[in-house]
């Protein structure tokens, strides 16, 4: 087994999401309070507010393009081209990729074989020369971050010295129509954290970050993954556990790995969907964690849900913020919601330490959570 | 070195533990999924609300649980779950998008279950196992990936077991194997008594052959 003393390194990171492309430039439009949410009509016939990302340029294959954008933008980042077969070295990369619905709209358009996870992956393996098409990991909206726990694991073990994770997802008909039918949609942009918040916004997006055991391949590393943990509610397939059991043994778990204490954690990105339960559930979950004064916000607010992306978009952009110790306010919070009281951010924070704790809870009741060291 | 401890497959409507079968069923798939519920004796009603890929997964879990709860395993606790499959959800996806493609409105019993990791969610639920889950979605296993997790979920996770399981019933872009899905294959993994695995062997049990 590899040393507990490695160093995994987090770095070479890329979105583009609803309020542009670049994660520096995400974060400034952030930090200007900047909602990429806009009023859409959609299936069914009633209004909700999305949020849209990408021009439908490619109409047969939206995300594998922004995907492939994505793998470049981040690889150029990087001192050597390690994923792509025309490096030369053997193979000790791999990459990841965090979706629920993949090319969903190959299926709308009545090809369901090429709108199959595996087959976007191959795509994407020959597209971009990668020594092996990517690992998908399909756990819902937890996907993003259980995708950055995996991919440090496998570093860590010794089974891999870089991994890619990447984050997609589209906002298709397929995916609206479905929220839309369990009237989980708010009608004007969602509002995590409020007392008045009724429901979510579904957005886009594509991200990237590379993690790696080789502190030479970043010019500028974002942050330095501690640790990570995952915990089922086993509560009920589509609804958020009341108690918030398995956020808490996600938690609980990420720290146990770590070594470190809830005193520790200097900011926490929450799921924060906007939904009455998620959030409710949320709130129990920190509080019984003794976790209700650290400064926490929900980016949800400023681009909505972005489902497969969103555990990736996030954690690279709360890992900019914290390097800029100017934490992005929780947008929509604006009449917070007394049950249990968190510490919601309604004006620009600072994060308490460097150690962000990020998590992500999704459908089938699965629960992660990671700790980063902001560098 | 991990030990496989017991495995189950169901294929061509039969349920086996180790090889030795448990139950049969005949009939279109839901009907064989039923009669399969019936004949191991399983009384859970939301069975019956699943979708056809989380019958199937619970189907060819139950058995296993089941050993682990005689021989006093820490469900709750330490018990990991990883759930495959080469199609997702896709024949889910379909009967989801078929009325909206039609203007009509969607089923919210059917859209909740358009995710692949409903599957390991309802185990979850079934069984009260509250440790961790993980889905990944490929065109086949990858054994030594597999082994890599799972022993990391034993050796740094705290977990006594792991269950890894392929179930599907849709045929892959790039399937050559016989088409008599559903097929699933599940193996119970630990420090126990059993055989020690390898990843051919895991390999074995999670394809159909």
């Amino acid at each position: 087994m590899a040393s507990r003393e490695m160093k995994i390194l987090l770095g070479a990171d890329h979105v583009t999401c609803p309020l542009g492309s670049g994660s520096a430039a995400v974060l400034s439009a952030m930090l200007n309070s900047t909602c990429g949410l806009r009023p859409e009509q959609v299936p069914g016939g009633a209004m909700a507010s999305v949020g849209r990302a990408f021009q439908q340029q490619h109409p047969d294959r939206p995300l594998e393009v922004q995907l492939l954008d994505c793998i470049a933008r981040c690889r150029a980042q990087l001192s050597e081209d390690i994923f792509s077969t025309r490096s030369g070295r053997t193979p000790r990369s791999a990459v990841i990729l965090s979706t629920t619905k993949g090319e969903i709209g190959m299926l709308e358009n009545g090809d369901v074989r090429s709108a199959l996870l595996p087959s976007l992956a191959e795509r994407i393996r020959v597209s971009a020369s990668l020594h092996a098409a990517p690992i998908v990991v399909s756990n819902a909206c937890a996907s993003g971050t259980l995708a950055i726990k995996l991919a440090a694991d496998l570093i860590r073990v010794g089974r891999y010295d870089h991994v890619m994770v990447l984050g997609g997802d589209l906002l298709s008909r397929f995916t609206l129509s479905g929220f839309a039918s369990l009237h989980a949609l708010s009608a004007g942009p969602c509002r995590p954290f409020d007392r008045t918040r009724d429901g979510v916004s579904l957005g886009e997006a594509v991200a990237g970050v590379v993690l790696s055991n080789d502190p030479s391949l970043f010019a500028e590393p974002v942050g330095e993954y501690i640790s990570g943990g995952m915990g089922n509610d086993a509560n009920h397939i589509s609804g958020p556990s009341r108690t918030g059991e398995g956020l808490v043994r996600a938690v609980d778990a990420a720290l146990h790995a770590s070594g470190r204490t809830r005193k520790d954690i200097g900011h926490i990105n929450a799921h924060g969907t906007g939904s009455v339960y998620n959030d409710r559930m949320e709130a129990v979950a920190f509080g019984r964690l003794g976790m209700e004064h650290v400064p926490t916000n929900s980016h949800k607010g400023y681009f909505g849900h972005t489902l497969g992306a969103a555990g990736v978009l996030e954690t690279v952009l709360s890992l900019r913020a914290m390097r800029l110790k100017q934490l992005p306010i929780s947008l929509g919070a604006n009449d917070l919601d007394e049950l249990p009281p968190l510490n919601v951010l309604q004006a620009i924070g600072t994060p308490l330490s460097n150690t962000l704790l990020k998590t992500s809870s999704g459908f089938g009741g699965c629960n992660a959570a990671i700790l980063i060291e902001a560098c | 070195m991990l030990n496989l401890l017991a495995s189950t497959r169901l294929t061509g409507g039969r349920l086996s533990l180790n090889g030795n079968e448990l139950a049969q069923g005949h009939g279109e798939d839901a009907a064989m999924l039923r009669a399969l519920y019936t004949a191991i004796g399983m009384d859970y009603p939301k069975f019956h609300k699943m979708d056809a890929y989380a019958r199937l997964a619970l189907l060819a879990a139950e058995p296993l649980y089941r050993m682990l709860r005689t021989d006093g395993a820490d469900i709750e606790n330490a018990v990991g779950l990883i759930t495959l499959n080469g199609s997702g959800s896709a024949a889910t996806d379909v009967e989801h998008w078929e009325p909206v493609r039609r203007g009509e409105l969607a089923s919210p019993a059917v859209f909740v279950y358009t995710l692949p990791n409903t599957g390991a969610g309802e185990i979850t639920i079934r069984h009260g196992a509250f440790g961790p889950s993980i889905c990944l979605i490929s065109e086949h296993p990858d054994p030594d990936l597999l082994l890599t997790i799972t022993d990391d979920m034993i050796t740094t996770q705290g977990m006594t077991h792991v269950i890894v399981g392929w179930s599907d019933i849709f045929a892959t872009p790039f399937w050559s194997g016989p088409p008599t899905l559903p097929f699933a294959g599940f193996a119970l993994i630990g420090h126990g008594a059993g055989t020690p695995l390898t990843p051919t062997g895991l390999q074995a049990i999670l394809t159909q052959h």
